[in-house]
């Protein structure tokens, strides 16, 4: 071997070797009292490191309400009146039934669905009707959480007479838009698009619900112009989100209401953006039957951790290394350290691409690093091997076409199981054919 | 087809029907973390070693999941498949003597946890995998048109689908329990069955 082409594998070895040390070990600031790790962590879904576990169950208070005289009910007593009182339960028990239960369950299905949580485990007890929920605890938890415990009656009233005018029955669906405005402020909007008798509906309502001006003769004796407003309230679970008359007739069937502020910064978009999915979530999924409390509300650490990333990865490539030694003897330990390299390098990538890796990432970690092996496998069992790392390229990337549409695919899948599996296969190619073409293909042409 | 994979098909097929009978009739075989278990949330202080009570929980329960509350460390979640009163008793009276607690039955919380539907698992990735599938077969179709369609989607299909449901029914038949490594298991083998089927069309053209 020349010396150009002896340093050539040389730095090239070295580079395999930096990026595993890299890779498996880290670089530790020495100088820093909690020595951290320089490198990257990874990001890994709820079984690698915590989940939260929501327990919601039927409310079963009772509550003792105050009816006056006439049987109105009121808040407080008031001395020198008559008031009766009665026990009644939070839930009516004629709708606690089984049916109902699944209602419940399918609903609250649909609500995590619309608000794309990407991880969640969800246990239900249809004699109960119990829900156990579990999902990642991140920033986003606790609006999930208000999202799905709401009961979610939305309604349209009278803002004077309380009158109901519509409910979901005239719902068709709901999504959130945004709208920029000229000083380039950005606005949430819950867009409801209601069905057809909801279409007519909206419409009467937004003629009548209208700002008027009437003439009106002031104490003095003088006529005068007054503005007279009538309101629409929304209401979801009788908290107000929104109390305004119509500016125009709504003829498309779509009532836009906006949510919080005009928001000049991300963070405040974001805020409102959230509080307006959950408005929309709740009034496209329906409401709930009965109420539900929560049980419990806690934080699970799971046994496992993110360490279990390269402890597989090293299991995988001890019997990679096992078989090829014995397949190429001495040959085999380069074809080891060529596949070494590899898997250090797909796990490096996949730090600094914060893929979340969950177990199906650990399992298309282990997929990668077979259709790796196999591609170096075929190349060393080749006697010419640098003319084989050429040709076993073209195969791979003609054979690659099909599992890369598989994993773009999945990459667009928002459930983190089926996106970790799609980014670290499509990572996997990525690194592998790059790799290939710079180490595999660079250190048999020298060797 | 060889002989051999007209063996390996029947058998296949003969055993996913075996499993479709046994889902009707028994269903899965559910472990700690996806089965209709009990939880016992034992309240901590901030002094307790998890070993120890997975060491505890394993002499009383034999098989238990013992995990740690909050990151604040402020209790322990013990799952079991079951617990009778007597059982209770002995796993307060083991902790008290650990620890020189006091705690009584009352400062133990049981709740019975549903399982998660194996369904509802795979629910998640069906829809995901048909539309990767009919893509992938429409690629295949037109790159191996040479070889006609009906091989292609013979080839594409067969083992596409079945090597799954031959996954699910192994785990039926053989009484596996379902735990969070199914999901993983069933994309890898369809990942697998997309590679196998590409390198057969490609070694054929």
């Amino acid at each position: 071997m020349k010396t150009s082409k002896r340093l050539k594998v040389t730095t090239l070895i070295l580079v395999i070797i930096l990026i595993t040390i890299l890779s498996f070990l880290g670089v530790y600031n020495i100088a820093s009292f909690k020595k951290d790790n320089l490198v990257k962590s990874y990001q890994v879904g709820m079984e690698l490191k915590g989940k939260k576990v929501v327990r919601l169950k039927v409310d079963d208070t009772v509550n003792e309400v105050i009816y006056d005289s006439e049987g109105n009910k009121v808040d407080q007593k008031e001395e020198g009146k008559e008031y009766t009182t009665a026990q009644e339960p939070v839930n009516n028990p004629e709708s606690l039934n089984k049916e109902n239960y699944k209602k419940a369950k399918k609903i609250i299905e649909e609500r995590l669905s619309f608000l794309e949580v990407p991880e969640y485990k969800l246990r239900f007890n249809e004699e109960n009707g119990t829900i156990e929920i579990e999902m990642n605890n991140d920033e986003l938890t606790n609006y999930v959480i208000s999202a799905i415990l709401q009961k979610g009656e939305f309604k349209m009233i009278d803002d004077e007479t309380k009158e109901t005018l519509m409910d979901s029955s005239y719902v068709k669906s709901a999504r959130v838009v945004y709208n920029t405005t000229d000083s380039g402020t950005t606005v949430a909007y819950v867009d409801i698009e209601f069905n057809k008798d909801g279409t007519k509906k909206l419409e009467e309502l937004s003629n009548v619900y209208v700002k008027t001006t009437e003439q009106v003769v002031n104490d003095e004796g003088v006529a005068e112009d007054k503005t007279v407003e009538k309101k629409v309230t929304v209401q979801i679970d009788d908290n107000t989100i929104i109390s305004q008359s119509f500016g125009e007739p709504l003829k498309n069937g779509h009532l836009y209401i906006s949510v919080g502020q005009q928001a000049t910064t991300n963070e405040e978009l974001q805020r409102y953006a959230l509080q307006a999915s959950i408005y929309a979530s709740i009034i496209q999924s329906g409401a709930v039957p009965f109420e539900y409390a929560i049980e419990q509300n806690d934080y699970i650490l799971t046994n496992i951790n993110e360490n279990i990333i390269p402890i597989v990865a090293i299991a995988v490539l001890a019997i990679e290394t096992i078989v090829f030694i014995v397949i190429f003897k001495l040959k085999g330990i380069m074809a080891s350290v060529l596949q070494i390299g590899f898997v250090s390098l797909l796990l490096l990538i996949l730090k600094y691409t914060n893929v979340c890796v969950t177990m199906e990432g650990i399992f298309a970690i282990v997929l990668a690093s077979i259709i790796n092996f196999a591609f170096i496998y075929k190349v060393f069992k080749n006697t010419d091997s640098q003319k084989a790392v050429n040709e076993n390229l073209i195969d791979f990337i003609n054979k690659s076409i099909p599992i890369l549409i598989v994993s773009i695919i999945f990459c667009f899948v928002k459930l983190a199981v089926v996106n970790s599996f799609g980014m670290t296969l499509f990572w996997g190619y990525v690194v592998s054919l790059l790799y290939n073409i710079v180490f595999t293909k660079g250190i048999l042409k020298n060797i | 087809m060889t002989k051999a994979k007209k063996i390996g098909l029947l058998v296949s097929i003969v055993l996913i029907i075996i499993g479709a009978i046994i889902f009707v009739s028994i269903g899965f075989n559910y472990d700690l973390s996806y089965g209709a278990v009990k939880r016992i949330r034992v309240p901590m202080k901030n002094d307790f070693s998890l070993q120890d009570y997975k060491t505890i929980a394993k002499e009383i329960y034999g098989n238990a999941e013992v995990e740690t509350i909050s990151t604040f460390r402020e209790g322990v979640s013990i799952k079991v498949k079951d617990t009778s009163d007597e059982q209770l008793d002995t796993l307060i009276t083991k902790i008290n003597e650990k620890y020189g607690y006091e705690y009584k039955r009352e400062d133990i919380q049981v709740t019975e946890i549903p399982k998660v539907e194996v369904l509802s698992i795979i629910r998640q990735a069906i829809i995901p995998v048909i539309i990767t599938l009919l893509v992938v077969l429409v690629y295949m179709i037109i790159r191996y048109k040479k070889l006609g369609i009906l091989y292609v989607v013979l080839n594409l299909l067969v083992p596409a689908i079945i090597t799954p449901l031959l996954v699910l029914s192994i785990y039926l038949i053989c009484r596996i329990p379902v735990t969070n490594v199914l999901l993983p298991i069933l994309l890898t083998v369809y990942a697998g069955s997309i590679v196998y089927s590409t390198k057969q069309c490609e070694d054929k053209k």
